[in-house]
């Protein structure tokens, strides 16, 4: 008996290791991608290494202090974030209401779910330039014919209007995959439920309200993470269409430190922001999923 | 058991390979360290490499050089000039690498220690002195086709009396005017900056646009720095005193002027100018919608691309009345080898082709900018009204960002930019002090 035992053990203990190893290329490709760009990240926020001298100065943190007292900096983190916040909010509210939509009985359902998930496979590079060709050529157009002043012009060259022009085409992307995910969180819901609900005489606002919001929260938990992280770190759209321009009015977090680091030669300054930009997201996402966890 | 094993070693196998496949990349990325390393303590052109492109030599082996190119207007230029070299020299194959962001993609290769062999620079702007301070370029101080050089050119090129680069080209601007259309409205050529609010106004009432801009590509900053190098004098000492902090912004009064100039000029601009790159500006006055743009003897090619036809030429941006005309310029190009460059022989002849009179004379008539080289005339017409200010020194001034730090020309367009969009001059001599003090 305690032979058979044993032999159970090591047959449990050779299946661990196995698995061990198994996790070992994951392991190395997080270490090598992400874990190693981290601490060496974290260590020339330190220096003043401008990406190119072979020797450098530890400044200890110089670098951070010299970020929380730059204006222009702070203004762009301001200004991040209220992009950010705007983008959560409405491509959040339109994912669920086209996943409302299209997870009706309808004719062409599935024609429809194409069209909409079509923006996801495309690049955002690609879609930046497209959209610069509408803004640049064809609204300017219409504003012209219609007589409508604020677009007669590009709404990328000005600076009042830049930064929400760049949204625009976020949410028409970012939009997409939100939808897919709130359509499958739908299609999870029992209909042994709906059909119970509809028995008890709810009405369609009841359901939509007291049975699929709730328990659709987690997927709109995860398409909040996931849009407030792509709102955060835009960066594509605007070296599509402004690269931060006019001035700085469509400058944000990632597109400042790229400058940081490759256009004025701040190695050490660009790393100390990403530390800091790291920092952030860690916090929001940490807040979020306790947020989550606490309404579950 | 035996399955067990086969799958723990399938694992282990799995993972050896993709951690040796990243180890590849680092051990290229120390291989090359090494060589510069090996470059800098050797003198740059060290008898190993050498020895190493002589075997190729005579092994027969064609040798692949890469040129990275920064001005893309001369890209045809140094196409046609390579197929030549190519011909002459049929062991020696170079690619031409040209990026609609050169400057970003070469200080990202050179952050990353991926420099490519061979690539032309500005020998005065502030990238290229890091370059040199930081031995990431081959000495040729005692290169044969240096001598080639016109006599005192090639020591305003120097570091520590030392060359890192065969100069090709120098640059200078001014304002391109479409001579028929001044023709067309009776204009003259405007001798003070007053007279040329005058052109600009008479071609407006006239429903001509006066001035094509590309001020989505930075053009408020570069010609604030024309208008500087006019309105600020003696400004070498000015821009030292704002950084050392014994001086400001506020202390000269060529600041306010020249804002208040680029507020007045954008208003003869055509619509929606931060809409317009620097390619569809040119496109517009090679077009004869506009009938001026602002900017330097580099774009010459460009226009004769858009439009072969075109009737043209140039004039210094004027002065205010009472004040010296004073136009700016720098070396337009320079071509330099890179120290981690692994087949130095065959660079150096590329640079010495380039050095040859005939293929200097080519560049020169293609480009229209005055040449480094001996014997090199330059005959292009168009560019002349301006070339002629280089017989006078005093007319003469460098572009204040060659003075300034890396990075500093990147916030001051981008603050000219807003000064441009919101006519606000005061937040831009606020602006513009943070940057120059800071810098």
């Amino acid at each position: 008996m305690r032979q058979v035992r044993a032999g159970v053990q090591k047959k449990s203990v050779n299946r661990k290791g196995v698995f061990i190893f198994f996790t070992l290329p994951a392991v190395f490709l997080y270490s090598f991608f992400i874990v190693y760009p981290l601490i060496s990240g974290l260590y020339y926020s330190l220096t003043d290494w401008n990406g190119m001298s072979k020797t450098f100065h530890y400044v200890g943190l110089d670098n951070y202090h010299k970020i929380l007292s730059d204006q222009t900096s702070l203004t762009i983190v301001g200004r991040t974030f209220g992009y950010t916040f705007l983008l959560v909010i409405i491509c959040t509210f339109m994912a669920v209401l086209l996943a409302l939509l299209l997870n009706r009985n309808i004719k062409g359902k599935s024609f429809f779910r194409a069209v909409y998930f079509f923006p996801a496979v495309l690049s955002s590079i690609t879609i930046g330039l497209i959209f610069n060709q509408i803004y640049s050529n064809l609204l300017p157009v219409i504003g012209k014919t219609l007589h409508i002043p604020i677009l007669s012009q590009s709404l990328l060259s000005n600076s009042q209007t830049a930064m929400f022009a760049i949204l625009l085409i976020n949410i028409w992307q970012g939009t997409a995959l939100p939808t897919v995910l709130a359509i499958s969180g739908l299609q999870t819901i029992s209909n042994d439920i709906l059909e119970a609900a509809r028995i008890d005489g709810a009405s369609h606002g009841q359901t939509l309200r007291y049975i699929k919001l709730p328990l659709l929260m987690p997927t709109i938990s995860i398409i909040i993470i996931f849009n407030a992280r792509s709102g955060l770190m835009v960066f594509d759209y605007i070296k599509a269409t402004t690269n931060g321009g006019p001035g700085f009015s469509t400058m944000s977090i990632a597109t400042l430190i790229y400058k940081h680091a490759f256009t004025d030669m701040r190695f050490g300054y660009s790393s100390a922001e990403s530390t800091l930009c790291f920092l952030l997201i860690t916090i929001f996402a940490l807040l979020q999923l306790h947020m989550s966890r606490v309404k579950d | 058991m035996k399955q067990v094993k086969f799958i723990a070693s399938a694992a282990v196998l799995l993972s050896t390979a993709i951690l040796s496949s990243c180890m590849g990349g680092t051990g290229i990325s120390g291989d090359s360290t090494q060589t510069a390393e090996q470059s800098a303590d050797t003198g740059k052109t060290n008898a190993a490499e050498q020895s190493s492109a002589i075997s190729n030599e005579n092994s027969g082996e064609t040798v692949h050089l890469e040129y990275f190119n920064v001005k893309p207007e001369v890209e045809d230029i140094y196409n046609t000039l390579i197929a030549k070299f190519e011909k002459e020299n049929p062991d020696i194959v170079i690619e031409q690498i040209n990026d609609p962001d050169p400057t970003t993609v070469l200080q990202t290769r050179m952050s990353t220690n991926n420099m490519p062999d061979i690539l032309s620079h500005w020998a005065t702007d502030p990238v290229f002195k890091e370059m040199v301070n930081n031995e990431m370029l081959l000495d040729l101080t005692d290169q044969e086709f240096l001598a080639n050089v016109k006599d005192g050119m090639l020591e305003t090129v120097e570091y520590n009396g030392k060359a890192y680069c065969l100069p090709i080209s120098m640059n200078a601007a001014g304002v391109f005017y479409n001579k028929d259309i001044f023709t067309a409205n009776q204009l003259e050529v405007p001798s003070t900056y007053e007279e040329f609010i005058q052109v600009c106004q008479k071609l407006q009432t006239a429903g001509i646009t006066p001035l094509a801009m590309f001020n989505q590509s930075s053009h408020a900053g570069q010609t604030i720095e024309m208008l500087q190098v006019e309105d600020i004098s003696n400004f070498e000492q000015v821009f030292a005193d704002i950084q050392s902090g014994s001086k400001s912004v506020a202390d000269f009064d060529g600041f306010r002027i020249t804002a208040n100039k680029i507020l007045e000029l954008n208003k003869y601009a055509q619509d929606d100018s931060f809409g317009s790159t620097y390619e569809q500006a040119i496109a517009d006055f090679a077009n004869g919608s506009a009938a001026m743009i602002i900017g330097g003897i580099w774009m010459l090619p460009t226009i004769n691309e858009d439009n072969d036809s075109l009737n043209y030429s140039t004039f210094a941006l004027p002065a205010s009345e009472d004040e010296k005309t004073v136009i700016p310029y720098q070396n337009d190009h320079c071509l330099a080898i890179s120290s981690t460059c692994e087949h130095p022989q065959e660079a150096l002849k590329f640079l010495a082709f380039m050095a040859e009179q005939e293929n200097a004379q080519y560049y020169a008539d293609m480009d229209g900018s005055p040449s480094y080289i001996n014997g090199v005339e330059t005959t292009v017409t168009q560019t002349k009204p301006l070339l002629d200010y280089f017989n006078d020194p005093q007319s003469l001034g460098i572009w204040p960002d060659q003075i300034w730090n890396v990075g500093v020309i990147d916030s001051m367009n981008s603050y000219a930019d807003e000064l441009v969009q919101s006519g606000d001059v005061d937040a831009y001599l606020s602006n513009i002090q943070t940057v120059l003090q800071g810098q």
